[in-house]
This record gives C-alpha cells, structure tokens and sequence, in this order.
C-alpha cells in the first residue's frame, strides 16, 4: 500500500487547500471509515511532500491560533496525475486477476 | 500541561535530527489537532477533563510520533545530513565576522583621520586600543564564536566528536592569526592589520593556548547538558 498516503492527500487536496485536521476527516468520511491516517503518518507525509515541492504551507492565523494550511502546486497536480494512472492501471490488474480466480 | 508537551515534542524532535523547521511546525499543528479533537470530544457531550484525556489518547504516545518524524530522511537537517560541516561551521562564520570588523575598522580609521585634523594620540592610548582590537579578535570573538556553535549543538543531534573538533580547529586558527590597529598620526593614515602565520618554535605555545580557549568555549556546553540531563 505504499504511495497511497501520498496518492489520496494529493488528490484531496487539488479540490481546494486544507489544513491538517481536515485532511484526515475528510478521508475517513469519504472513505466510510475504510482509510484512515493517523496523526503520526499524515503529518510527516504533509512535511514530506513539501519538501518535495509537491505542496505548499501557508500559515493563516483561525481564532487566534496559527493553523496551517496545504495547496497543490503544479509539480504536485503532474505528479497526482502519474500516481492516479499508476492506481488505475494497478486496480484495473488486480480486478481482471481477481475475476480470473472467480471464474475458476 | 499541552504546551509543555509539545514545546517537549519539538526540543526532542530537533535533537533526533528534524530540521527545526519541521518540528516547529509539528508542534504547531499537533497542538491544532489536538484542539480540533478536543472540542469534538466536547461536542460528544464530554466533561473538559475528560474530552482533553480522550484528545491526548486519540493523538497517540509522542515515541509513536516521534519515530515516524525520525524515520523520513527529507526531514532532517543539515546538520544531521552533514555532521562534517558543523566542524567548518565555526570558522567560516569566524573567518566572516573578521572580515567585516576589519572592513568597520578601515572605515572608523578613515574617519578618524579625518576628525583628528594632525592630532597625535598619545602612545599609551593608540598602544590600549591596539592591544584591545587584538585581544577583541584573537580571543573573545574565537571563543565566543565556538561557545555559541557549542550552546547550539546542546540541543542538536551534533556528535561530540564534531563539536571538539570545530571548537579545537577555531581556537587553533585563531592562535595562529595575529591582529593590530595603528591610530592615525601626523603623516600616517592608520593601519589595521590581520594575519595568519605559522612558526613551528612557537607551536607548543600556540597549542595550549588554543586548548585553553576552547576548554572556555566548551564551558557553556558541559553546563547546558548537564542542566537538560535527567535526573
């Protein structure tokens, strides 16, 4: 399942930006409760793909507090794409081999 | 209590090797979530005590936290990635601040000369000012160069290894330089002068000098690790 942390923030976020908090809310409701991510992997992975350019931090003060929130960039738009047909193209796979077995 | 444990998270994250940076930020938004997932517990119809109990759990042990932080190279910081370079650091912002006092220095020297209108300074003056530009460069900016260097590696993943190492490369360059000011006179502008040399019927002196002043340099950070050890 590696790369799909990154895969589901990545799309998330080319909706609009979103902070933290609200990433992992709204995958676990999208989700249905089928994916969550937790606090130590989502925000290394946030951090990570910062770093990476993939995503820009944007400090704004909410209610006196600094919360900080996530866009896409271009180079993360180019690089969900790639991943986003990586997983078509893995699922596509993994369902014609689990029809296959279906039929067996 | 919150505060403490994430001013606590960021100290340990920047001492595992997160880019400061990074672990500001963690901080930052741990302490949000944390927040977020306390006002839905209030939501849930929790008493504050327990909502931020309940909070504290849904956010996971700091060690788990930690690890994940520790365990993404992109997020360390250079001086984890580059030990080597905290050993040059030292000296380069040494050799630096040298050249901008001795650039200050021409400056003032030109003014001076100009205000002085063929005054001469008496000897025992231009001799204290001379001796005090030396002291100034040759001493206390090395060794307070080296001690800022060793108070920051306190609370950075900084071997101690690389940290003597910088202290004692510092402290010995700065036994081999010698540094003067000449107060302008009647017919003469000033000078200031900064040098490097080596002889080696000087190098035992020059040695234990550089030991003694990054001994003092390290003071600092024996007490600063000794003060953060547990008890």
């Amino acid at each position: 399942m590696s790369g799909v942390p990154e895969l589901v923030v990545l799309r998330l976020l080319a909706q609009r930006e979103m902070y933290g908090y609200e990433i992992a809310r709204t995958l676990k409701v999208l989700s249905q409760g089928a994916l969550t991510l937790g606090e130590g992997v989502l925000y290394p992975a946030l951090h990570a793909l910062e770093t990476r350019g993939l995503l820009r931090a944007l400090p704004r003060q909410v209610e006196g507090r600094t919360r900080i929130y996530y866009r896409l960039t271009p180079r993360g738009r180019r690089r969900l794409a790639r991943l986003a047909a990586n997983w078509q193209q893995l699922s596509e796979g993994v369902g014609r081999i689990l029809g296959v077995a279906d039929h067996d | 209590m919150i505060e403490t444990r994430f001013a606590n998270l960021r100290r340990v994250l920047i001492r595992r090797g997160v880019a400061a940076r990074h672990a500001r930020r963690a901080a930052l938004e741990l302490g949000e979530h944390y927040e977020q997932l306390r006002r839905e517990a209030l939501a849930r119809g929790e008493a504050p005590d327990q909502a931020a109990r309940s909070a504290h759990r849904a956010l996971g042990a700091d060690s788990v936290l930690l690890e994940r932080y520790a365990a993404r190279g992109e997020l360390r910081g250079w001086l984890y990635r580059w030990p080597a370079l905290y050993a040059l650091a030292p000296l380069v912002s040494y050799t630096v601040l040298c050249v901008l006092l001795m650039g200050a220095l021409v400056v003032v020297l030109d003014a001076t000369h100009q205000m002085l209108h063929g005054y001469t300074v008496p000897a025992l003056v231009a001799a204290a000012v001379n001796a005090a530009v030396s002291v100034f460069l040759l001493w206390v900016l090395p060794v307070g160069v080296a001690a800022a260097f060793a108070l920051l590696a306190s609370c950075r993943p900084v071997a101690p290894r690389w940290l003597i190492a910088s202290t004692v490369l510092l402290c010995l360059v700065a036994r081999m330089m010698n540094a003067g000011l000449m107060l302008p006179v009647p017919g003469h502008r000033g000078s200031a002068t900064l040098g490097i040399g080596f002889a080696s019927s000087h190098l035992p002196s020059q040695l234990t000098a550089a030991l003694v002043s990054g001994a003092l340099a390290l003071l600092p950070y024996v007490l600063a690790t000794r003060r953060s050890r547990p008890a």
